[in-house]
This record gives structure tokens, C-alpha cells and sequence, in this order.
């Protein structure tokens, strides 16, 4: 089962879910209300982890998730019911497990694999994470006078341009950034000189809203899936 | 020039800028508990000058040690100011040219237990059988397999102490809808407290009658602690792990089998030094404060970007 972890009005999920059901693959979507909620079980031992997550009397094991997309806003709190002491350690516990399931738990990819650093809200994770593709990139990180901005995605495997120009780059760099951090979606803000090079990473967001073009938003979800087997047909 | 940064409401910075003065080093510090005296970083180019709590912004900065202070409240004002200089302090180490001691930005590790447990069981080490679950049911099934007695404890940093699974508590487990926890297998035998200091390390025993020897230190009660010997090799690789998580100091428990077999239950990025070092006497502040020398001793102060 792919997991799309994320709300409901997410329209980058939405477009995941049809394209994975498009592809046979069997989808589970649940907000952040509903995760952090769901019966979980993790466990270590000699072998490898493995555990399950149970939500409306539905059981999923995790050896049986093909994928996750994590798209959580982090906004999430314990009932009223509780002191503002006992809601914030409740909340740490349920992130602190949330981590472990997904990043001990999970063999099958997941999309974003954030550091610890995300899921702590570190403001410091964003600008690290533009300055290190910078450096991986070998560009500046303010625009040369005379370039021109330009915004790409990178979806899995691929980086797509939300307009007319191509991701100019080549070589290895990307894709081993990719590895090292876990970033599979992210919308990069650049400057192209004018011979249409990059000359510049201006910004970095691991977390974008979903693209307002419907087109965008499929193609994103078509390369996203594609460098993953979810289990459908295609 | 060493920097310290930490608070003087914790044990640690006060015993180790009492140590650095001792050996006669150079060293500067910075409180975050001292909301009376602040500082500001500033900005020129490449380096950065530390102004406030008798940082001038002129001398060249070799290592830095740090361990953030903990809120121990929630008044918002306090929360608010304490966060702030924090932050400002991570980005200014996360650009630190020079030795920091630990990184922040890798030391979350052991903000999820069970990940970090994870984590250390593909290096190599052997963890206890552990069941991280807010299922009534499963912690029960986990609970009966177990041929011996089993314990619980938080899944996150904060900190809770181990307490054994017994009829007194069981009832308990109706509360586990609320957050999830950790169940293990309760290793027999005693405790072992490694703390790795750069290449080098020191192995404490300690053994007491609690499920958690730090809640019967707390209480006052006995709690046995002195060096300890370790297994061929295991030092080595608590130093090897310890830099693969991008850290230079750890302190990790492992509980000691009767027959030897060293069992690891987490790896703390920063380590209460001084706790350990009181219960066993041995030297742990003043091989930190040397080793922070060493590291300050081999600097370049032409080059260096924090200047306090």
C-alpha cells in the first residue's frame, strides 16, 4: 500500500492518489489527526524491524507498505482533555514514535525522508539544506546581476521547470544529494544566466505547497511514482 | 580560545569551566540561563563576533563546547528568549569552522529512542528485544512472550526513568491509547555508562536494586559505581559510532549480562558528565576539559570565524 500521509485538501496528494490508482496501486491517505491517533506497533530485536500501524479496525503491516509521501504539517495536538504540560509530552512521544515507525520501520521509500531536524521544526533545516545543494551544485547562493529566476520541482528522479526553461545541470551531484538527505520532492527557486545556466540557488523548500497547475501537479505526481513500485499494474 | 556555552542552572558548565580554570586554559563562556546579561552575534563576512557576557568579539574561538540549557519553565517570555538564542547560536555553530562539541545539528538522534535503538543495532551493537506500541494488546502479547520481567520507559528525550511491568502498574496500560511507549526485556545484571571523549573513553559499573540506578541516586539510595572493564573492541566501536552520528563526545548505557554480554540501550549526545562523575569518581570533566585544550591547542586562530 502506498501511504499519503498529509491533509485532505493537499492537491499534490490528491494527484498522487489518482495517479497511483491509475496504476493499480492500492493508496491509504490519513491526515495528520488520524496518524497520530492510529494503534502502532514497532518492534527490535535480532532481526529486522517490523511492526504495524492499526487505524479503524484496519490493520497494515509495515512490511506491506510499498511507499510513503509525507506530507505533514506538523500542526497536530493532543485532545483538550489534557494540562498543557502533559499535551506537550504527549505530543513529543507520538512524534518521538511517528519518527521511528517511519524512518526504523519502513523499508519502502519515503517521500520526503526528512532528518530528525524537520520533524523538530528546526529553522535551521530549510537554509542548511539550500546551502548544502548550493555547495553539491557548485552555485551561489544570492542572483548575479543580469540573470533571471526561474522555479524547478524535483520529483524523484527527475526535475521538472514550472516554465519554459530546462533544469540546466548534469552530472552526478543532484542525485547524490538526493541520497544523502532523503529529498525526493522539493521546489528549487534558481537564477539562469543568460546563456540559460544556473548561476544561482535562491531557495529551497522541502515542504511547498502543491503547484497551482493542475498539469504541474500531475506531472510531479507521474515522476514521483515512477521512480517508486508501488505495487500497481504499471 | 575555548568557548562554553551552556547554563550555570546545569551541573555540567559550571564543573567544566571550573576544570578549564583549574588546568589554566583559555576559555570563554556564554549562559543562556542569564536572561540579566545578553549577547549578540554579529555579522562581517565570514566571521562572526560574540559581544556580551564578557565577550568582546576579539579573540579567535579553537573548539566549542556546548550544552543547551533546558527550559524548566513555560512562561512564554522565558521560552521565547531561550529559544531565540538558541537558534541564533545553532546557525552560528552550524557555520563554526572549528571543532564543536556536539554539533546540534546532529544530536537528535535520541530525540526517538527506538530509531536511535535502531540505528545502533545496524552498527553492530546488540539491543534488547523492544516493543514500541500504544496498543493495550500488543504490549500484553509482548509482555507474556517475554520468559523474564520487562520494562517500560518513554519513546522521546524527555526524560523518563525505566520502571519494571508489574501487577502494581498493568492497570496502567489503559492509558497507552494516549501515547505510544517502549517495552524491553529486562536485561539481568548491571549497568554500564561509556563515555566516549574524542578517541578515548571511560567506563563507569554501576548496579543497584532499581530497575533504573538513577532513580535510586536521586533517592539517595546505594548505588555501586567505579571503572569498569570493557569487551575487546567495544570501546572502539562506541568511538565509531560516536563520529558516525557526527558527534565527538556520547554517553552510552549498555546493561552487562552475567556472562559479559554488553546489551546497549541508548547513546545520549549530552551525556550529564558530572552525574556519572560523582557516583565513580573518575577523572570525566577533566579528560573533557584536556581534550577540549587538545582541540583548542590545534586551531589556527588566523583563520578562525567566532570570535568572542
Amino acid at each position: 500500500m502506498l501511504l499519503l500521509l498529509g491533509e485532505p485538501d493537499d492537491a499534490l496528494l490528491t494527484a498522487l492518489a489518482e495517479e497511483a490508482s491509475r496504476r493499480g496501486a492500492d493508496v491509504g491517505r490519513l491526515d495528520e489527526a488520524a496518524l497520530f491517533s492510529a494503534g502502532i506497533a514497532l518492534r527490535l530485536g535480532a532481526g529486522a524491524p517490523e511492526g504495524h500501524i492499526l487505524h479503524e479496525e484496519r490493520r497494515l503491516a509495515l512490511s506491506n507498505v510499498t511507499g510513503v509521501v509525507l506530507r505533514l504539517p506538523l500542526s497536530w495536538w493532543p485532545d483538550d482533555g489534557f494540562s498543557l504540560k502533559d499535551r506537550l509530552f504527549i505530543r513529543h512521544e507520538t512524534v518521538a514514535a511517528w519518527i521511528a515507525m517511519i524512518k526504523s520501520g519502513i523499508r519502502a521509500p519515503v517521500v520526503n525522508d526528512f532528518a530528525l531536524n524537520w520533524w523538530l521544526s528546526d529553522p535551521l533545516y530549510r537554509p542548511d539544506l539550500r546551502r548544502s545543494l548550493a555547495a553539491a551544485l557548485q552555485v551561489a547562493d544570492s542572483a548575479p546581476p543580469g540573470s533571471r529566476r526561474t522555479e524547478y520541482w524535483i520529483a524523484g528522479e527527475a526535475v521538472l521547470a514550472s516554465s519554459g526553461d530546462p533544469w540546466p545541470c548534469t552530472g552526478p551531484a543532484l542525485a547524490a544529494w538526493r541520497a544523502a538527505t532523503g529529498m525526493g520532492l522539493a521546489r528549487l527557486d534558481c537564477a539562469l544566466d543568460g546563456d540559460g545556466r544556473l548561476a544561482a540557488l535562491l531557495d529551497l523548500d522541502p515542504f511547498p505547497p502543491a503547484p497551482a497547475d493542475g498539469a504541474l501537479r500531475a506531472e510531479i505526481a507521474a515522476a514521483l511514482l515512477g521512480g517508486m513500485d508501488v505495487g500497481g499494474r504499471a | 580560545m575555548i568557548l562554553v556555552v551552556g547554563s550555570s542552572r546545569d551541573r555540567v558548565y559550571p564543573v567544566l569551566t571550573g576544570r578549564l580554570r583549574e588546568a589554566g586554559a583559555a576559555f570563554r563562556t556564554l549562559d543562556e540561563d542569564d536572561g540579566e546579561h545578553p549577547f549578540e552575534i554579529l555579522r562581517e563576512g565570514d566571521r562572526r563576533r560574540i559581544l556580551g557576557q564578557g565577550c568582546t568579539g576579539e579573540a579567535p574561538v579553537g573548539c566549542v563546547f556546548v550544552r543547551h540549557a533546558v527550559a524548566r519553565t513555560l512562561d512564554p517570555v522565558v521560552t521565547a528568549r531561550l529559544g531565540a538564542w538558541q537558534v541564533a547560536l545553532n546557525a552560528l555553530l552550524a557555520e563554526a569552522d572549528c571543532p564543536v562539541v556536539n554539533p546540534p545539528g546532529h544530536a537528535f538522534s535520541n530525540y526517538a529512542k527506538v530509531y536511535q535503538l535502531a540505528l545502533l543495532a545496524a552498527a553492530g551493537f546488540v539491543v534488547p528485544r523492544t516493543l514500541m506500541t500504544n496498543l493495550r494488546d500488543a504490549a500484553e502479547a509482548f509482555a507474556a512472550a517475554e520468559p523474564g520481567e520487562v520494562i517500560f520507559k518513554g519513546a522521546s528525550n524527555m526524560m523518563t526513568l525505566a520502571q519494571v511491568l508489574g501487577p502494581e502498574n498493568v492497570q496502567r496500560l489503559a492509558h497507552l491509547r494516549h501515547a505510544p511507549v517502549v517495552f524491553q526485556e529486562r536485561i539481568p545484571g548491571h549497568d554500564v555508562r561509556v563515555h566516549v571523549i574524542g578517541t578515548s573513553w571511560i567506563a563507569t559499573r554501576l548496579a543497584s536494586g532499581d530497575a533504573d540506578y538513577r532513580r535510586a541516586a536521586f533517592a539517595e539510595e546505594a548505588v555501586e559505581a567505579g571503572p569498569a572493564e570493557l569487551p575487546a573492541g567495544l570501546g572502539e566501536r562506541c568511538v565509531a559510532v560516536t563520529r558516525a552520528l557526527g558527534l565527538r563526545t556520547a554517553g552510552l548505557d549498555f546493561r552487562v549480562e552475567p556472562d559479559g554480554r554488553h546489551v546497549v540501550l541508548e547513546l545520549n549526545p549530552f551525556p550529564q558528565f558530572t552525574f556519572y562523575e560523582r557516583l565513580g569518581g573518575q577523572p570525566i570533566t577533566a579528560a573533557l576539559a584536556g581534550y577540549l585544550m587538545g582541540l583548542d591547542a590545534a586551531a589556527r586562530p588566523e583563520s578562525a570565524r567566532i570570535l568572542v
